[in-house]
């Protein structure tokens, strides 16, 4: 069952000569419960898609289908319950609030909604995780991967039924690169989300389930 | 090179470039107003005092020689014009050397000033006395009279009184040596007049006619009859003493002269005639004083001379172009008129006595009669607004000082009679300088002294050249800040390309050379224009100021402060610039220094330690990013709580600047004029009077009032009052007999001293039934007020000062140099002030903290002293008499009505007793005076008598001042016996002085808040970039625009409020400081409603609201334009 469908996605940055067209007629269809991994050179247009997907950003035409629901012809506020809701989405750089304790950070979203987490899904989260003994710390006080780690699990808090990471494990050495991915591939299966992975490791976009090239702003394979 | 990489690098950064740009012409901007402004007004006001007062500060008529000597010794510039003469056509001539024409800026509409010989100027209003409107050029005669001696026949002149001695010396010289034979013509005239009496009674009778119906024949032809039946008996009874003896007779005939003057008072007082004067209230006292005055002496020699014929000699003769007459008047006395010395002497023989001449010749005036032909040289402009000094010296018509001589020293001192050979004319001294008292205190016993008063320089709260200066001082203190600010940013933006220069091999020093090249070129852009533009709005400025106050400004240019003023704005702009350039040693090769000093921050465990976590929101979010961002959010509040503060400070200091002209005209009903009669007019000449002042165009209103002169008021314990031992204490003794008066200058009995030696000195008003005065009284008095009574009934409302002592001072008699300039009017009030005992006050409005000597509430009735020193000769002799009056009091109050009086709200004088108009009457007698005999004339009028002592007060009210209507009332008062004074001179200057102070607040708060907008929209827009990352986060988490929209709108007008909260405590604080130290008295809730009094609040809550619904959007306006925004568009640590 396809879960984003996507329609003649182009994406035009500026204008004229100075124009870069970084997403040309995507069309793509992601099924639920599946991992996909984005790869492709740097300036291929991978966080443009991903973007894109996560409703973040305004493609120049096409069609985004999420749902059910054609997200880029619905309101701001209905686009932002849907990211808020539906969507996870982890930063390469994290982009956790400073000001807010870990377990405060991992909260926000659903604390945003109004609702307080499931504890249980919660707890599971942390210790999958292994950030128990951090909750309290503030993000200024993590590692790299940690604050990596921290930022999954509030992508995850919500149980969105779409997590998108974009390049998770770039600014993490190997072995915690590959304990991230083990990470999300584990609560992919778990709760059987659609997890959209974009990274330029070919390592690591192997241990997806399908595996999307993306090259001068156009799919060139899907396998 | 460098220069074309620093024109390079400015085009490179538009957007910096422009706002420092812009700053520079902002500073060269305000400068430039500034100061144009205050050379402006400075070079204004000299001009404009000179318009208005001329710029002598002292006018001296004075025919004193050395008076010169001594005005040069003390180094003072003055002008000497002698006083020639009056002509019927050019009016009063005079002199006029090149210095008066320097001090008086009189303008010259037509023509030249007099220089050569027989050039005569003429003021304007001298050309409708001519058939034909003179032209320049034009010769004509000049003829003017020069009163060259004013002999004053009267009882004070020595010559007069002399000659009337010798007369009766010679008199009774006669009847001493005739004893017998002038007894017998008495018999015989006794005979005739019993043989003609009813046609003597009917002669008497002529009297009356027309006299009031009340009158009762036959009683008076009774009285007549017995009068002179009387007199016959007395004066027959004289010789009844034989005796040989010459001086035994000289002596029983002086003894007869003096006993017969009580009869003659008693005979006076049952005159229907002379009674009919008084008033019913008149005591028969008041009427024996009066009798005995009239039948003084000297008032007897005055009425003999009246009763003389006035003859005229009359003598020709000319020198060198000038023709001149002399003529003589005098008073002449015929022989038989010497029984109006006294009845005794009715019976002297028809052929002249030995030592009396037929006609007695007693000198009046001598008056030279000049005349020259002339040649009119000019026109020039009425002055009569600029002259301060007597009114019948206002010369109209001038000359050089060589004519002068020519027509003096060429002419009349060649005269043959030596009363014209030694005549010299008078001389006014003009003084120049602007300290009206100047001149005074340099000759403290100079005769005929005239201060400028208007000319001196009115103190208000808030000085326009201090004001001037703090601009100037803000303006460069700003600049210099705003430009460092500016630069700073920009150089820690550039430092990546500084850097690179540097990676490629720059020095140090030619770095710097980029940044001076840069200054360079910002400067000489910013220079001209700034300047430019502050040159055309200052000029727009004084445009504005003449339209709003009727100022006559001509914007004036002083380049030394211009110098002086971009001098300093250029050492600010570079010092602004040039001190971010020290930094330029920093500056790294990688040229990436991180723009947050993160060791700088507290760790967020620091500041928030181990923390539950409580359900989050936006709300909760944004106030914790709030806690960590203190220091940017105070700026903030600060940046904003100065715009507010700005916007109402400027408001309210505007409104203090108007302070002045508030307190002094507006509360204390000051007129546009006051007019004065040194004699109370009668009440139906002055309606008339009025009616005619106010069918003059522009008068809105006329009010009379009658003022009485200084008296004692003397009550049970009237020595025991606080506030009366307090200033007797102060006043320093010199001034104490001159307050107080002495027993010395009155004729008491010795059980009566009390009555001046321990009375209260006080003033007397006069209110006229239906004034508004009474109105305004009538409505502060209680209700059980008996209006009707006090109107005719003599009786009075007593106003006691209120006031308010500091106990801790100690009471030492001030020095009398300091009271040395204060009037007598302000006295009370400043020997209080001026020692720190205490202040004193008529103002309702400070009734509530001001308090009264209790004990005064219990005076009903009063003694009332009034000195009748000057009524029987005018100022000039004294006759030291004094009327007593027991006044039934009927209101005590403290307070003027809300409506304020003018003068007294103003100055507090001492307590006041106001009469009715009607009562005030019956408190003074008639002027004794018969010279000028106002009885006489009024009854011919069919009007009433102006007859009673005192004065006459008529203030006016103009909506509308134009030069014909002020020209018109002066006219008019000065043709009815009036001394204007032009009170609303005084009120424009307080009320320029507001509006010129307000130009220069309002200049500089514009500055401010110009300054301090940039710096606050600069700050908050670097604000926002940090905002901007923080939303796109929490956008990409979901959080929804109407929840962001919500959340900065509630924050957006909490931080307005906080704010104007912030700001109004300042200016709270402000005003308080302002009340205690500029030494208000009372406390400080009912001073700051009285000095907010007037205040518009309803535009003080419109700046409010304005300032809020600005705030408010310039704050939220900006984040909604970054919630429009993608989350991928602000979060910019994904480009
Ligand atoms: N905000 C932007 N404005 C202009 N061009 C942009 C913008 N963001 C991306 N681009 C351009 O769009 C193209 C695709 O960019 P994108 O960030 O998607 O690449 P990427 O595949 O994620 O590269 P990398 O692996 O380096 O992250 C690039 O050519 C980039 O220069
Ligand atoms: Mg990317």
């Amino acid at each position: 069952m396809s879960i984003i469908t996507l329609h003649g996605i182009n994406k035009i940055y500026g204008q004229g000569d100075i124009a870069v067209h970084a997403l040309k007629d995507i069309d793509l269809e992601l099924q639920q419960g599946v991992f996909y991994s984005i790869i492709g050179k740097s300036g291929s247009g991978k966080s443009t898609l991903l973007h894109i997907l996560g409703a973040l950003d305004q493609p120049t035409s096409g069609q985004m289908i999420l749902e059910g629901r054609n997200v880029y012809e619905a309101t701001a506020d209905e686009q932002a319950l849907l990211r808020r809701r539906r969507i996870g989405f982890v930063f390469q750089s994290y982009n956790l609030l400073p000001e807010h304790s870990v377990l405060e950070n991992i909260l926000l979203p659903s604390h945003l909604d109004g609702i307080e987490p499931d504890g249980s899904h919660l707890q599971e989260i942390v210790e999958v995780l292994e950030i128990g003994d951090k909750l309290r710390a503030f993000p200024d006080e993590l590692s790299g991967g940690q604050a990596q780690r921290v930022a999954i699990a509030r992508a995850l808090i919500t149980k969105p039924a779409i997590l998108l990471a974009d390049e998770p494990t770039g600014n993490l050495d190997e072995v915690a690169g590959r304990e991230v991915l083990r990470l999300l591939k584990e609560f992919q299966t778990r709760l059987g989300q659609t997890t959209v992975l974009v990274t330029h490791d070919l390592d690591i976009a192997r241990l997806a389930d399908v595996i999307i090239e993306i090259q001068d702003g156009s799919i060139k394979s899907i396998s | 090179m460098l220069r074309r990489l620093s024109i390079s690098g400015l085009k490179g950064r538009p957007r910096q470039t422009m706002i420092l740009l812009s700053t520079i012409i902002l500073s060269f901007f305000f400068v430039t107003i500034a100061m144009n402004l205050l050379s402006t007004s400075q070079i204004n006001r000299v001009i404009q005092r000179r318009e208005a007062f001329g710029e002598w500060s002292n006018v001296f008529v004075a025919d004193q020689p050395d008076m010169a000597d001594q005005l040069s010794q003390y180094s003072l510039t003055y002008s000497q014009n002698r006083i020639l003469g009056r002509d019927s056509r050019f009016g009063l001539i005079a002199t006029a050397d090149e210095s008066f024409w320097d001090m008086s800026n009189i303008t010259l509409l037509e023509g030249s000033l007099p220089q050569e010989l027989d050039e005569i100027v003429l003021t304007e209003s001298q050309i409708s006395y001519f058939p034909e409107k003179p032209t320049i050029g034009q010769t004509v005669l000049v003829t003017f009279a020069v009163a060259r001696s004013d002999h004053e026949a009267y009882s004070f002149d020595p010559e007069t009184v002399s000659m009337i001695d010798q007369d009766l010396t010679a008199a009774n010289m006669y009847i001493a040596e005739n004893w017998d034979t002038y007894r017998d013509r008495i018999l015989r005239d006794q005979a005739q007049w019993q043989a003609n009496r009813s046609e003597m009674i009917d002669r008497h009778l002529q009297q009356f006619v027309g006299y009031s119906s009340t009158f009762d024949r036959e009683a008076e032809i009774e009285r007549f009859v017995d009068l002179q039946n009387g007199r016959y008996a007395r004066k027959l009874a004289l010789f009844d003493t034989t005796t040989e003896s010459l001086d035994e007779r000289l002596s029983l005939i002086s003894r007869f002269l003096e006993t017969e003057q009580n009869y003659l008072i008693e005979e006076m007082i049952r005159d229907p005639l002379f009674v009919s004067r008084f008033s019913e209230g008149d005591s028969e006292e008041g009427l024996r004083q009066t009798a005995q005055l009239q039948l003084s002496f000297d008032n007897l020699i005055d009425r003999y001379l009246q009763a003389a014929t006035a003859r005229y000699s009359s003598e020709l003769e000319a020198h060198d172009g000038t023709i001149f007459s002399t003529r003589n008047s005098y008073r002449v006395a015929r022989y038989h008129q010497l029984d109006m010395m006294s009845h005794l002497y009715q019976h002297l023989p028809e052929e002249v006595i030995p030592g009396m001449t037929l006609e007695r010749e007693f000198p009046l005036t001598s008056e030279l009669v000049l005349h020259r032909k002339m040649t009119v040289s000019g026109i020039i402009d009425n002055y009569h607004q600029v002259w301060d000094g007597p009114y019948t010296q206002y010369a109209t018509g001038f000359v050089s000082p060589e004519t002068g001589r020519q027509l003096f020293e060429g002419g009349v001192s060649h005269s043959k009679l030596e009363a014209n050979r030694s005549y010299q004319p008078p001389v006014h001294y003009f003084v120049h300088g602007t300290d009206p008292t100047a001149v005074e205190r340099l000759f403290p016993n100079a005769s005929h002294l005239f201060a400028n008063n208007l000319g001196s320089g009115q103190e208000t709260g808030l000085d326009e050249d201090v004001l001037s200066l703090i601009l100037l001082a803000v303006i460069t203190l700003v600049t210099a800040f705003s430009i460092f600010q500016i630069s700073l940013i920009q150089f820690k933006k550039r430092l990546r390309k500084l850097a690179l220069l540097r990676a490629v091999g720059a020095t140090f020093k030619q770095l710097r050379h980029i940044l001076a090249w840069e200054s360079v070129y910002l400067i000489s852009l910013g220079l001209p224009i700034g300047g430019l533009l502050g040159f055309v709005i200052s000029y727009v400025l004084i445009w504005l100021n003449n339209r709003l106050t009727g100022d006559q400004l001509v914007m004036r240019i002083n380049p030394d402060w211009l110098l002086w003023g971009y001098g300093l704005t250029l050492l600010s702009i570079l010092i602004g610039l040039f001190v971010p350039m020290l930094r330029i040693g920093m500056v790294p090769l990688r040229g990436n220094v991180a723009v947050v000093n993160k060791s700088v921050m507290k760790s967020t465990r620091e500041l928030l330690g181990d923390l539950t976590i409580h359900r989050q929101s936006l709300t909760s979010i944004n106030r914790r990013h709030r806690r960590f961002t203190r220091k940017q959010q105070w700026i903030q509040l600060t940046l904003m709580s100065a715009i507010i503060l700005i916007l109402i400070g400027s408001y309210l200091l505007i409104y203090l600047a108007f302070g002045d002209y508030r307190e002094k005209t507006v509360h204390s009903n000051m007129p546009d004029f006051e007019l004065e009669a040194p004699f109370q007019q009668g009440l139906r000449v002055s309606r008339a009077f009025m009616e005619e002042l106010e069918s003059i165009p522009g008068v809105a209103g006329t009010e009379l009032f009658v003022r009485g002169l200084k008296a004692f008021m003397w009550y049970d314990g009237v020595n025991q009052g606080e506030l009366d031992r307090t200033f007797r204490q102060l006043i320093p003794d010199a001034l104490h007999t001159e307050h107080y008066g002495t027993v010395e200058d009155f004729h008491l009995p010795e059980e009566e001293e009390y009555l001046i030696e321990d009375a209260s000195v006080i003033d007397i008003y006069g209110i006229v039934a239906d004034s508004q005065l009474e109105q305004a009284m009538v409505r502060m008095l209680p209700a059980d007020f008996d209006l009707q009574s006090f109107r005719t009934e003599q009786q009075a409302i007593l106003l006691m000062p209120s006031y308010q002592l500091d106990r801790s001072v100690g009471l030492e008699t001030i020095d009398p140099a300091r009271l040395e300039t204060i009037s007598r009017e302000e006295r009370m009030k400043q020997v209080l002030e001026l020692s720190g005992a205490g202040h004193i006050t008529y103002d309702i409005r400070r009734a509530a903290v001001m308090k009264h000597d209790q004990s005064t509430e219990q005076i009903d009735q009063v003694d009332l002293a009034i000195p009748l020193g000057a009524t029987a000769g005018e100022s000039k002799r004294k006759l030291n008499y004094i009327r007593q009056y027991r006044i039934p009091i009927t209101s005590v109050i403290y307070h003027l009505p809300e409506e304020g009086f003018w003068p007294l709200s103003d100055t507090v004088q001492n307590p006041i007793l106001f009469f009715s108009q009607y009562s005030m009457d019956s408190l003074y007698p008639y002027r004794m005076h018969s010279v000028l005999d106002f009885n006489i004339i009024y009854r011919y009028l069919g009007e009433e008598p102006a007859v009673r002592f005192g004065s006459s007060i008529i203030q006016v009210d103009q909506s509308d001042i134009t030069e014909q209507g002020v020209t018109e009332l002066k006219r008019l008062g000065f043709k009815n016996g009036y001394q204007v004074n032009s009170l609303y001179l005084q009120k424009q200057q307080l009320y320029t002085k507001g509006v010129r102070t307000g130009l220069i607040i309002g200049l500089l708060s514009a500055t401010l808040l110009l300054i301090a907008v940039q710096i606050q929209t600069g700050s908050f827009r670097g604000q926002l970039e940090v905002e901007r990352e923080r939303i796109g986060i929490l956008q990409s988490l979901g959080v929804t625009e109407k929840d962001f929209r919500r959340a900065y709108l509630k924050d957006a007008l909490a931080r307005v409020i906080e704010a104007i909260i912030l700001a109004h405590a300042i200016i709270i604080i402000g005003l308080i400081v302002y009340l205690v130290t500029s030494g208000q008295s009372g406390d400080l809730i009912t001073e700051l409603r009285i000095t907010l009094s007037d205040y518009k609040w309803l535009w003080h809550l419109g700046l409010i609201l304005l300032f809020g619904f600005m705030g408010t959007l310039a704050t939220y306006l900006p984040i909604g334009r970054i919630l429009r925004r993608r989350p991928v568009e602000n979060i910019r640590s994904l480009q």
